[in-house]
């Protein structure tokens, strides 16, 4: 069950926000924040989308930061219930006009500043499209239609699932076999307004193919993400405020099928601390991961004067369950967990096309592991992160805008063994100052430069067991390690924007990341990891011309 | 059974009944028909200016118009029944409106014609649920240019999951593809392990007729067997991977009773038409995981004349990153049309059509070295197709005359690495006998199969519009000629190192064959048809169509050599529409296919009887004789296929017509179905004595003539026979329901309930291994024989089509769930030990014991409860898989799809000892673009 403290919290705060801001009467005006660019976020997240996955985010690298910088070019993303809080009841009222945007994007990673389940090199390919508009009089829509191809090289050990969640159980095998993933995605919203109250649904899939390449230990794994989110809305009259309700389901299966045709490999079940048991494999072997996230939440935001906020909370729950047998529904071991998240964001422009804005935001992950022959948990994670981060952009003199931004982030995990009766527990902080420059030579090209420095403080110790197994060590233990030691990270951007009147606005950008270790914390069982690591994006994106 | 004029000496008297069917009918005799107009303006949706110059059409007549200068049409007149109006227009997509059009008056229809048709409102883009196919009035699945874009294929099979009854596939090359209308599997093959019979699902397919662009494809010349086993579609319907779905236009699914202008098929007639005339130039890929495609289609008028060009490249690999074998397609189509002088009506006096049409395919399973060592097969096919169709108007109608001819090349190789033990072999090809060659150990086994179908083709047909007793006739009277070889050189492998290495009795060995020495296959034909239509009746307006057709099967492929088999096949179709929101129809007819040459010549079997085997250490001193027989299994009585066809069904209009719900029950019976039953025989076998058996010698030892000992070996011969019985029944059901417009949402459904079983009047002659026992060891001289088990399939299939249409941004989303709603399969073999319906002698008889004479003490031996075919009984529960595809115009006519087949991965349900496995493939998703090259953009 959700945390009852925790929730409450959350309402209070949302409820507190809302009544200091519906005592402002103001006309509703457009959510659009200025700025110069394109309107594409860094990561091509849409605040509406139904694949957003607020409960048990696979883990990402604390230091996967290297387009960090990016958004400090970027128009920063409207502020609304559909943009911010998910609910895409909200397309009704923040979608005025049409637009869109194709971005194309390449990647490429490298380095040993890494976990063992991290692949060796990463690179890839994407394309992306989004696009809004209005469907009539009172109607609004918006979607994404997303191509990926993906390689993973030479692996020290090969993730069959997800490798780096709360969740104990992790799938990994020794093949050492290079993958190659062609995926896609595609979703897309809807809203009616009928007077005051709008109605919206979003739907969407995620969908992944991933297969080894020339490798004596041939590997399949399929995913699919299918997503669905409701939402109702209402605008309070009299006022500038929204408020909204929405619920939203998010399944994902996961199928894996190794063929050992031609060299035998070793399945490991990783399962928290517990020393996993080797498999290995001859024949074919077959796997399967379920997931199902429920979620519901709250969100309200106004535009009052020129201040513009949003403040939303969603509860949701994550039932897990993993399967080696060729079955559906598998039951074998499950995961569930709970989460809350908050969030707030605030911002106002400033001195014509500048902007300010201000944002918070917490979540919170209780999660339990169950066998199938007890009903008692053997493995727990308690995770609190909090979140706050000002931007500020101002134009600084004629055709120059600055931009600045600092962040901190922090993060807290506690896991618990049961069945070893054995803990880790993690502190970290990550501080971050970014500066961004945009010029404007001549009507309709923009240049920018911007760089980011962000700074990892593990706090305290990592009071993992002293005595642990061999596999244990080699491949539960090192992300741990890792987690606790001090790092820094430095992101650069450069991009340039040229508007091509009737044929619309082009933008390229160079996005440079590196990640290295300054010091380690101390730990009891291995060393600290050493070398460096090194993001490069390369983004193209086209905008019609509305 | 129909079966008139048997052994009938020639079909020249056919041929010369239907060509006194040619003269024009009088038009002063003809009486005034009550008739119909269709009026309204054409206008751009966009703008909502008049449109000039488009043309409109009445789908399945000869009516056509332009508008005028202000948009304006007047099309007619027409008559009374649903009809398909088609509006045409250089830069605007192409669009079918249905109508109901009445008894008389006019229809009023305004045209908003959009460059995309996904921008105009109400736009349909499945099939047409309820439509006709041109000219015919049996059931049918009519797929227009817009359900076909709207449709993830990647060939012709895929389009055909619009049909009730089709379960869902991702689109891809990577297995045979064949069409089986309102069949489904049952289990196993007919006849057990006993003979090369065809199951269910092949002899469907094999009886489906494919027509693309008028003329008939067949798979009756198809010889492609033999040798190591690969993929072939022998005693099946022809491979629809070489019809690449992007440069099809339109697709008419007649599941009902065809009408007599088709023949050669037993289980309806799929008619496609690929693009042509003036299209615009365009490209379009798509791209998968497995399966990357493009294709380029264009074409131009030049005066009086059109050229279209459209070509297809596609390519699957099976299984990337696990398997290397893959599938690649290649395709070309030329066609040019030419029209000379005008009949007087708006049509063209003269009009030649000419396609020229190329396609190879290539199924390449290279060897895996780290897998299997050595094994690795290919196909290989290729084609070319031409065409010439010569259309002639006169006051009531038209003269056509059509020639095809279609030339392939099928080429199949496979190897694998044998191993056996010291044996003798023979390389001999005629019967007698001989030394033998001992081999031994491990050799690589490699057999090619290179075939070359032809297939000749003509048909002189007329077509007459006319009316008379009240009422408005189509006729159509034509005679058709196919004749059908194989120019392969056939089998080829060196038969000191065979692909078969052990014999069982059941089949004997194969022996390189040439196949160009095989008897031709040709069939005349004449058929009469006549759609009558009366707008006004106390019953409401009714519809007739009835018809005739006579199919010659010639003696040995030769037209003057006598008739080896004929059957006349009536056919009739009713419509009856009381009120303007029911129609109620009925069916009948029967329809026959032509033996394929396969089986009207099948393949000699060998057998090598070993009569001496000395062999020692001493290579020199070895000495083995051989005997080999000859056995042909060619039947001379074997004719054609019939089906008896039946369906009634009833459709009901709501909502303005927006919406139909439509169900049919049907009953189709085919009746010496052609299969392969085994014959019983035996060969003797001589014994000899050696005259010295001395080892060390150095030379090979004499043996004593005569021999000492004979002795038989029983055996099976497969044989070509009229045995089988498939008879299929079921109800289908297709619904539409109108747009509920605040949604833009459609709901479409279809779903079939079929039921087929398979009889077979061959016998079960027990496990393979105990019949080989039976033939190599003495000591039984008899084996228990039982009837053929019947075996049956049954299904419950549901599809159900959710469209979500938003023309202002040209995006259309559709999600289609596929509800197993049961699947059952049953083979009727009792265990029962007393069961057996007699026994087979060493010296190959039957005899059959009656019932009460069977627990006798002389046949315990007799009593045994493992037969060939073992008993089942199975049932899969109700399952169902999402697929999704969602569809946004760009620039022009051009679009982009996203598709996702089993988005959920449902993996479907495995077999648990209990319950039949149905397991469903993993989700596929993948990317398709259609891009006109007049410009490119986006929004």
């Amino acid at each position: 069950m959700v945390s009852a403290r925790g929730c409450l919290g959350a309402t209070g705060l949302v409820t507190a926000l809302m009544a200091s801001m519906m005592t402002t009467q103001a006309e509703a005006q457009s959510m659009a924040p200025p700025g110069v660019g394109l309107d594409v976020t860094g990561s091509f997240a849409q605040g509406w989308s139904p694949l957003r996955r607020i409960a048990d985010p696979e883990r990402l690298h604390p230091l996967d930061l290297a387009a960090a910088a990016a958004h400090l070019l970027e128009r920063a993303t409207p502020l609304g219930l559909a943009s911010d809080a998910g609910n895409p009841a909200g397309l009704a009222f923040e979608v005025s006009e049409p637009s869109g945007t194709v971005v194309g994007r390449l990647r490429d990673r490298s380095g040993e500043f890494r976990r063992p389940l991290d692949p060796g090199e990463m690179s890839g390919r994407d394309v992306v499209a989004i696009g809004s508009a209005p469907l009539g009089e009172r109607t609004a829509g918006a979607g994404t239609l997303g191509a990926h191809w993906g390689r993973d090289l030479t692996p020290a050990y090969a993730n069959l699932t997800y490798p780096h969640t709360p969740s104990p159980h992790v799938l990994a095998d020794t093949s050492l076999s290079s993958m190659e993933t062609m995926g896609a995605t595609v979703e897309g919203g809807v809203a009616g307004r009928l007077g005051d109250w709008s109605l919206g649904v979003a739907a969407g899939v995620r969908a992944r193919d991933t297969r080894s390449i020339a490798a004596v230990v041939r590997r399949v794994r399929r995913h699919t993400e299918p997503g669905v989110a409701v939402g109702i809305a209402r605008e309070l009259s009299g006022s500038a405020v929204r408020v909204g309700l929405h619920g939203s389901v998010l399944r994902e299966a996961t199928t894996i099928v190794l063929h050992p045709l031609a060299a035998p490999t070793r399945v490991l079940r990783l399962r928290g601390f517990a020393e996993p048991i080797p498999n290995d494999i001859i024949g074919q072997y077959f796997h399967r991961l379920s997931r199902t996230q429920r979620t519901v939440g709250a969100a309200a935001a106004g535009g009052g004067g020129d201040l513009q906020w949003v403040a939303a909370v969603e509860v949701g729950s994550l039932d897990e369950g993993q399967f080696h047998e060729a079955r559906n529904d598998p039951a074998r071991q499950r995961w569930k967990s709970d989460v809350v998240r908050t969030s707030v964001r605030v911002g106002t422009p400033v001195r014509g096309a500048g902007w300010v804005q201000v944002r918070a935001a917490r979540a919170s992950l209780d999660g339990r592991a169950h066998r199938p022959d007890i009903e008692s948990a053997t493995f727990s994670s308690r995770d609190r992160d909090w979140e706050a981060e000002g931007l500020v952009r101002i134009p600084v003199a004629t055709h120059w805008w600055w931009t600045g931004e600092g962040t901190v982030h922090r993060i807290n995990r506690h896991q618990r063994d049961h069945d070893l009766r054995v803990s880790a527990s993690l502190e970290a902080w990550n501080t971050s100052i970014g500066m961004g420059l945009t010029f404007e030579p001549r009507e309709g090209l923009w240049i920018g430069a911007a760089h980011k420095w962000t700074r990892y403080v593990p706090a305290g110790r990592v009071p993992l067991p002293s005595s642990v197994g061999e596999l244990t060590r080699a491949f539960v233990l090192p992300q741990y390690i890792l987690h606790a030691t001090e790092a820094r990270v430095h992101s650069t951007v450069l991009r340039i924007d040229y508007a091509t009147g009737s044929r619309g606005t082009l933008s390229a950008s160079l996005n440079r990341g590196t990640s290295s270790p300054t010091e380690a914390t101390a730990t009891a069982f291995a060393p600290t990891p050493e070398g460096r690591r090194d993001d490069w994006e390369v983004r193209f994106a086209w905008s019609p011309a509305r | 059974m129909i079966r008139l004029f048997r052994k009938a000496r020639s079909a020249a008297a056919l041929v010369s009944t239907a060509l006194t069917l040619f003269g024009s009918p009088d038009p002063a005799n003809a009486t005034q028909v009550q008739e119909a107009y269709v009026v309204g303006r054409v206008l751009d949706a966009t703008s909502g200016e008049a449109v000039a110059a488009a043309q409109l059409t009445i789908e399945g007549t000869d009516l056509r118009t332009l508008s005028g200068p202000d948009g304006t049409f007047r099309l007619g007149p027409v008559s009374a029944g649903p009809r398909v109006l088609e509006v045409r227009r250089l830069g605007y997509a192409t669009l079918r409106i249905p109508l109901e059009v009445p008894s008389e008056g006019t229809v009023e229809r305004d045209v908003r014609l959009a460059v995309s048709a996904l921008r105009v409102e109400g736009i349909t883009v499945t099939a047409d649920l309820a439509g006709r196919a041109r000219g015919e009035l049996g059931t049918a699945t009519v797929l227009g240019r817009e359900a076909i874009l709207a449709q993830s294929a990647a060939s012709l099979s895929g389009l055909l999951e619009l049909v009730p009854g089709t379960p869902l596939s991702a689109p891809g090359l990577d297995n045979i593809q064949q069409a089986s209308l309102r069949a489904v599997p049952t289990p196993s093959a007919v006849g057990g392990a006993w003979s090369t019979g065809v199951s269910a699902s092949q002899l469907a397919a094999f009886g489906t007729l494919i027509v693309v662009d008028g003329v008939p494809l067949s798979n009756n010349a198809n010889m492609q067997t033999g040798g190591l086993g690969f993929p072939t579609t022998v005693g099946g319907g022809i491979d629809l991977r070489r019809i690449p779905a992007a440069t099809i236009e339109r697709v008419e699914v007649i599941r009902g009773v065809p009408s007599a202008r088709f023949g050669d098929l037993t289980q309806g007639a799929i008619v496609v038409e690929t693009r042509a005339g003036e299209v615009p130039l365009g490209v379009a890929g798509r791209l998968d995981r497995r399966t990357g495609a493009s294709s380029l289609t264009g074409g131009w008028a030049l005066g009086d004349h059109a050229l279209s060009v459209s070509g297809d490249v596609a390519r699957t690999r099976v299984e990337p990153g696990v398997s290397p074998d893959e599938s690649t397609r290649y395709t070309l189509q030329l066609a040019h049309r030419a029209a000379r002088g005008a009949a007087g009506d708006g049509r063209d006096l003269l009009v030649m059509d000419t396609r020229a049409d190329v396609f190879r395919m290539v199924e390449d399973q290279p060897e895996n070295p780290d897998l299997f060592p050595g094994r690795a097969r290919w196909m290989r096919d290729a084609g070319l197709r031409l065409s010439h169709r010569l259309r002639w108007a006169r006051p009531t109608g038209s003269v056509s005359f059509l020639v095809a001819l279609d030339m392939n090349r099928q080429e199949a190789y496979s190897q694998r690495f044998l191993t056996r033990t010291a044996m003798p072999v023979t390389d001999r090809l005629e019967e007698g006998r001989a030394e033998g060659e001992y081999l031994e150990g491990r050799f690589l086994a490699q057999s090619d199969v290179d075939g070359a179908p032809r297939f000749l083709f003509g048909r002189l047909e007329r077509e007459i519009g006319a009316g008379w007793l009240g009422m408005r006739h189509e006729i159509r009277t034509g005679v058709q000629f196919r004749r059908e070889w194989n120019a392969g050189s056939g089998l080829d492998f060196d038969p000191r190192f065979p692909p078969q290495l052990t014999f069982t009795g059941v089949r004997g060995h194969d022996r390189p064959r040439r196949l160009d020495a095989v008897s031709p296959l040709t069939v005349t034909s004449a058929y009469f048809d006549d759609r009558l239509t009366r707008g006004s009746t106390p019953f409401g307006s009714f519809s007739l169509q009835a018809g005739l057709r006579a199919d010659a099967l010639h003696e040995e492929g030769k037209l003057g050599g006598g008739v080896r088999d004929v059957v006349l096949q009536p056919r009739l179709n009713a419509e009856v529409q009381p009120w303007a929101w029911l129609r109620v129809r009925a069916g009948w007819g029967i329809a026959a296919k032509t033996p394929s040459m396969l089986q009207l010549s099948p393949a000699p079997e060998y057998y090598d009887l070993v009569n001496l085997n000395w062999f020692t250490d001493q290579p020199e001193e070895r000495r083995a004789i051989l005997t080999t027989f000859v056995r042909d299994g060619t039947n001379p009585d074997l004719g054609f296929s019939r089906a008896r066809m039946a369906e009634a069904g009833v459709e009901v209009g709501f909502s303005r017509g927006e919406g139909i719900v439509s169900i049919t029950a049907f009953r189709e019976t085919i009746q010496d179905g052609v299969g392969m039953r085994s014959l019983p025989g035996f060969l003797p076998r001589e014994h000899f004595q050696l005259a010295d058996s001395t080892i060390g010698t150095g030379v090979p030892p004499e043996i004593i003539e005569p021999a000492y000992r004979v002795d038989t070996v029983p055996l099976l011969v497969s044989q070509p026979a009229n045995h089988l019985e498939l008879v299929s029944h079921g109800m289908e059901v297709v619904a539409s329901l109108p747009e509920i417009e605040a949604l833009r949402t459609r709901i479409q459904l279809q779903g079939a309930w079929t039921w087929t079983r398979l009889n077979d009047e061959d016998y079960d002659y027990g496990p393979v291994g105990r019949f080989s026992d039976f033939q190599h060891r003495h000591v039984r001289e008899r084996i228990p024989i039982w009837d053929s088990p019947e075996r049956q399939g049954e299904r419950g299939l549901l599809t159900y089509r959710v469209i979500h249409h938003q023309p202002a941004v040209g995006l259309v989303i559709t999600a289609s769930v596929q509800h197993d709603l049961y699947e059952r399969d049953f083979t009727d073999a009792s265990g029962d030990p007393t069961e057996w319906v007699g026994y087979l002698t060493r010296s190959g008889e039957r005899v059959f014991v009656p019932p009460a004479e069977r627990d006798r003490p002389e046949f315990q031996d007799l009593r045994d409860t493992s037969r060939g075919v073992p008993p089942r009984e199975q049932s899969a529960p109700a399952d169902w898989i999402l697929s999704i595809q969602a569809t946004k115009t760009l620039a022009g006519d051009g679009r982009v799809s996203f598709w996702a087949f089993n988005v959920l991965d449902n993996l479907g349900h495995f077999f648990d000892g209990e319950t039949r496995a149905r397991p469903y493939p993993g989700i596929r998703f993948g990317m398709e673009m259609n891009l006109p090259l007049n410009g490119l953009g986006i929004w």
